[in-house]
């Protein structure tokens, strides 16, 4: 128990999170614009963000990469093959058209800003050699069968 | 009926039927690792960290709730209805907040499931259907953001899922 404190303030957080865990979602969306203890609960422990990358969200996105990020979702997403002249070393380029950052709370995420604002993620384990996202190819143009792809245990991503 | 004795952190001492008394894992757990028998009625099992009052209103809930088939396990749906407090468990609930923040403590520190449990929805409840400011108020919450972090929040909101 803190001393000296009456209600809300005198409950440990894991008590906060029981009680946050009975709220419906659009309570739990209001809970969190009341104070930033309640907002970082409820974020660490029962939200998830689904950005829409567009220039608008971008400074948000990078935002986002300062904070706790454990697994990075792409959904939605046009895609096009850039074949290399040897057929050897082929790159997809991927235009998503939402991201999810799946925040955990105390995993750290080593994100570096580069100035050309493309994301590119390497992902060797997953047969996919090479993953580019930058501004002029953010049109939602067409979608070709992929509907999510989920980076795990990411270890950089550059914004 | 086998009797145990709490003693709370002011000195109040409540005697107890074992049967109830062991519906909190906390004492259910001292009673076991101090190997008390059923007929060891003068044990006084202290309590720190609750006080007389609060102490009285747990033993009543437990009372009450003595003969409760044991809470079914852990599901997501039913972990989110709030609207399933029980009647009688509603009318207990009707104290001030200071009280009420105090047993959602007692509950949680005896290891009292189904108390902790009813204490967290009914606070819940006062949660729903209210603006961050009327949540301020009601909880007497300092609003710490700045009115741009606010509008920040408001426009996040809009990407938030649940896990």
């Amino acid at each position: 128990k803190k001393k000296n404190m009456t209600g809300f303030a005198q409950l440990p957080i894991e008590l906060i999170a029981s009680i946050f865990c009975k709220l419906d979602l659009e309570s739990k969306l209001v809970a969190r614009q009341v104070c930033w203890e309640w907002k970082y609960v409820l974020d660490t422990l029962f939200m998830k963000f689904q950005v829409l990358l567009t220039n608008q969200s971008m400074p948000y996105v990078r935002r986002c990469m300062q904070l706790n990020v454990d697994t990075l979702q792409v959904r939605n997403f046009s895609r096009k093959i850039v074949p290399s002249p040897d057929s050897t070393n082929n790159q997809l380029y991927l235009h998503p058209k939402k991201i999810v950052f799946m925040r955990k709370p105390k995993t750290i995420l080593k994100a570096s800003v580069c100035p050309e604002n493309t994301i590119e993620v390497l992902d060797r384990n997953g047969g996919i050699e090479y993953l580019r996202w930058d501004f002029n190819t953010l049109q939602y143009n067409d979608l070709q069968g992929i509907q999510q792809i989920q980076f795990q245990n990411l270890k950089q991503l550059k914004v | 009926m086998p009797v145990v004795r709490l003693q709370s952190v002011d000195g109040e001492v409540f005697p107890v039927d074992v049967e109830i008394a062991r519906m909190s894992f906390a004492i259910r757990n001292m009673l076991d690792d101090l190997g008390v028998q059923d007929n060891d009625a003068e044990e006084v099992i202290p309590l720190p960290n609750v006080t007389g009052p609060i102490l009285r209103k747990v033993i009543e809930w437990c009372t009450h709730h003595k003969d409760d088939p044991p809470p079914p396990e852990e599901d997501d749906t039913r972990e989110k209805r709030t609207d399933d407090i029980p009647a009688w468990d509603q009318e207990f609930l009707r104290v001030d907040q200071a009280v009420l923040f105090d047993i959602i403590l007692a509950a949680n520190y005896l290891d009292i499931k189904g108390l902790l449990d009813v204490t967290c929805k009914t606070v819940a409840n006062m949660i729903k259907g209210k603006t961050p400011e009327e949540i301020r108020k009601l909880f007497n919450i300092k609003n710490d953001f700045t009115p741009a972090e606010e509008e920040q929040i408001r426009k996040e909101n809009e990407w938030c899922e649940e896990k």
